[in-house]
């Protein structure tokens, strides 16, 4: 069962070029991108690791029912909406910059609203499968989905057309700057999917005992470097400021003679449309469940469990208000400050969990 | 069960868009395989957009390919697209627009807002292929060549180093030519496409400062100038002498640019070029190779030596000497920009080239 620990790790990771990570890191590409980045890799693994820890110290409990032991449930309720919500959150950026994204690259006359439509039925479908079922699928997209990702890298590393020169000109040039917050906060993103083990921790039998956790730093290195240096590699150090979806641009720069399609925009459309399922279907999964826990009565009408019509419905409301209300200028915005929010509060529910897991083992 | 049912139908309902205006059908679609640019000739402020237009026809056969071939002037590109798309009577397509041509009076004015429009919209490609139409970029996309076998295909396969490949022709892309024009220390470059009466002439290299073609290098010079920025493996060099007259095919080339550590207004070029003799006017074989490897070294210096100075003179760097001298100085970037926009003028090159003979070929 281990394995699934690492399948929503690397969701995580490959996700970050739809969640505005590197829209993030290349405004800071002049000063403190570099230094914020290394300094990412080392909180992002301390918190895996600290986290995965106190998760293996409370065999088969999910966050809810460590927390329904040391706290009284009016606070317990809080704690558990508002992170149900960041989970939402997550999903819902990545659901709306993707769906703007389909639209713009593939079905321009699309009404986005539709699209939004369309693709959340789906998710909300297989959202309220069991966790288990969830996990299953998320082995199948990841399995399908590595291949295609290396492809997308060998051919834009093999590329004549990648300057070496710009990117060393970046690397070189700025590590005696100090790291800025905003580069921190998106830089760790991408250590972030170790957190679903919030929920998932349920599901392992009591046998969560993740091997090779040192692979962590070395895999968020090896992706962080290659989302932050290819665009600028392709789009030279000046002009990858320019572009609002710097990868999809890259991914466009690339071109596959012997391939199915020339344009390798496609591959990578078609590989993050399921990665944006799978990963919004997993977020909201575990934000339901974290709602969800905080009751264990049904509200049954007729026989139809409420809960799941509650918290899905509104999920799917705020996301299409969201999409309707909002320009692409008004996510990114958002999107940077929901990304400074998950920073502080990973790092206070990192921390806090390692402080029960603790409190309970000596008592 | 039922509602799973019902909700499914309506799925199906809201996906069949083939009436709705979404989703048109490839028979209610025009391609446009070639776009180009021009200066309008009437009004200076105008542009004239041509696009060539794919017909697909039942048969592939060579010189049957058809296309159509339509113009409109417009204070800008995107307005003339759109008094364009009156003139046809399917919807215009730029999702296989693989070719943009710039007319030469354009391109030696201002080419900034034709290339703002290209790569802002989102249908054309990255990867079109890019080229400086002479003398406009009309009369290029009206050339039909007889070897044809698909509409505007012998432009593509000039340039997307599969059909042929000469040292005269360049390619470059759209997404590259947007980097050379926004990156500090490397500057564009296009390939020149001359109309000629059946088909085209393509070796000459246009070379650009970051808005407008400042000069065209002869084709001799371009072909020195793809060996230096784009590194190709497959040219000649042809070696006069007094008592010898002989031409060499490389067939491995790799050269190196390195500032000088001491003097930092000296840039060493050392390059190596390994190949076989393909014309000769005296056997070789018999004779001391070291003595034509030095000719040939001493025609080699003077070549890259004089595309380099003439670069230099005009202030052009395509080949980004600019950009390895920011990477190869550690200090502020800025800073490192405004010291070679000083050193550049002055900038002496040290150019050294090794020659191996690989054999003289068939005969001796």
């Amino acid at each position: 069962m281990n394995r699934y620990f690492y399948y929503s790790i690397l969701m995580c990771m490959l996700v970050n070029t739809i969640i505005y990570v590197p829209n993030i890191l290349f405004a800071h590409r002049h000063n403190s991108a570099l230094t914020g980045m290394l300094l990412s890799v080392v909180i992002g693994s301390c918190l895996a690791v600290i986290f995965s820890k106190a998760m293996m110290n409370k065999q088969g409990q999910g966050l809810p029912e460590l927390l329904t032991q040391h706290l009284p449930l009016w606070i317990k309720g809080v704690v558990l909406i508002y992170l149900g919500f960041m989970w939402f959150a997550a999903g819902s950026i990545v659901l709306i910059v993707y769906s703007i994204i389909l639209k713009r690259f593939i079905i321009e006359d699309i009404n986005l609203e539709v699209l939004i439509i369309l693709l959340m039925s789906v998710v909300v479908w297989s959202a309220s499968k069991p966790t288990k079922t969830i996990l299953y699928l998320l082995e199948i997209v990841m399995v399908i989905n590595v291949p295609l990702v290396s492809i997308i890298l060998f051919k834009a590393l093999s590329s004549k057309y990648m300057n070496w020169y710009g990117i060393w000109n970046i690397a070189s040039d700025n590590v005696m700057k100090l790291p800025n917050l905003d580069v921190v906060a998106a830089a760790t993103y991408l250590f972030t999917g170790y957190i679903n083990q919030a929920i998932f921790n349920r599901e392992f039998d009591g046998r969560f005992c993740p091997k090779h956790l040192w692979a962590i730093p070395f895999l968020g290195l090896t992706i962080l470097s290659t989302t932050f240096f290819i665009p600028i590699g392709f789009h030279g150090t000046e002009g990858v400021g320019h572009f609002v979806y710097p990868w999809v641009s890259t991914a466009d720069s690339l071109r596959m003679e012997f391939g199915f399609v020339e344009r390798v925009v496609y591959l990578f459309l078609l590989l993050y449309l399921s990665l944006t399922l799978i990963f919004v279907t997993v977020t909201w999964h575990v934000g339901y469940r974290l709602i969800e826990s905080i009751s264990q009565k049904q509200f049954p009408i007729r026989s139809w469990s409420l809960k799941p019509i509650v918290v899905f419905g509104s999920f799917m409301l705020i996301t299409i208000f969201l999409a309707y209300f909002l320009n692409e200028k008004q996510h990114l915005i958002l999107g940077t400050y929901w990304l400074r929010l998950r920073f502080w509060s990973e790092l206070g529910l990192v921390l806090y969990v390692y402080y029960l897991s603790r409190k309970g083992k000596t008592t | 069960m039922r509602t799973a049912s019902i909700i499914l139908c309506f799925c199906l309902l809201v996906t069949s868009g083939c009436t709705t205006k979404a989703f048109k059908d490839i028979d209610r679609r025009f391609f446009v395989l070639a776009l180009g640019v021009d200066k309008s000739k009437e009004d200076s402020n105008k542009y004239r957009v041509t696009l060539k237009l794919g017909i697909p026809s039942p048969k592939i056969e060579p010189g049957k390919a058809k296309s159509q071939i339509i113009s409109q002037e417009s204070e800008s590109v995107s307005d003339a697209i759109r008094l364009l798309k009156s003139k046809v009577d399917k919807e215009l397509d730029f999702g296989h627009t693989k070719m943009l041509v710039i007319g030469e009076a354009l391109a030696k004015e201002d080419v900034t807002s034709a290339i703002d429009f290209f790569i802002r919209r989102r249908d054309i490609q990255n990867i079109a292929f890019m080229a400086v139409g002479s003398p406009d970029a009309e009369a290029v996309l009206k050339i039909t060549p007889k070897s044809e076998r698909l509409p505007a295909n012998a432009l593509f396969l000039s340039f997307d180093e599969l059909g042929t490949e000469s040292s005269f022709i360049i390619t470059e892309y759209l997404f590259d030519f947007y980097r050379r024009m926004t990156e500090k220390g490397l500057d564009p470059y296009l390939p020149v496409v001359q109309a000629d009466s059946e088909t085209y002439i393509i070796n000459r290299i246009g070379v650009f400062d970051k808005t407008r073609m400042k000069l065209m290098l002869s084709p001799k010079e371009s072909a020195i100038l793809n060996e230096l920025a784009r590194n190709i493996q497959k040219f000649h060099i042809l070696t006069r002498t007094k008592d010898t007259d002989f031409s060499l095919s490389v067939e491995k080339f790799n050269r190196k640019f390195v500032f000088d550590p001491q003097d930092a207004t000296k840039l060493h070029v050392k390059s190596e070029i390994e190949g076989t003799i393909e014309q000769s006017t005296q056997p070789i074989f018999d004779e001391d190779w070291k003595k034509y490897e030095q000719q040939t070294e001493q025609v080699a210096v003077k070549r890259y030596m004089d595309v380099l100075r003439k670069l230099q003179k005009n202030n052009v760097d395509p080949i980004g000497l600019g950009l390895i001298y920011r990477a190869r100085h550690y200090n502020n970037d800025s800073k490192d920009w405004e010291t070679w926009q000083k050193i550049y003028p002055n900038l002496s090159f040290d150019v050294k080239v090794d020659v191996k003979i690989e054999g003289t070929g068939v005969i001796k």
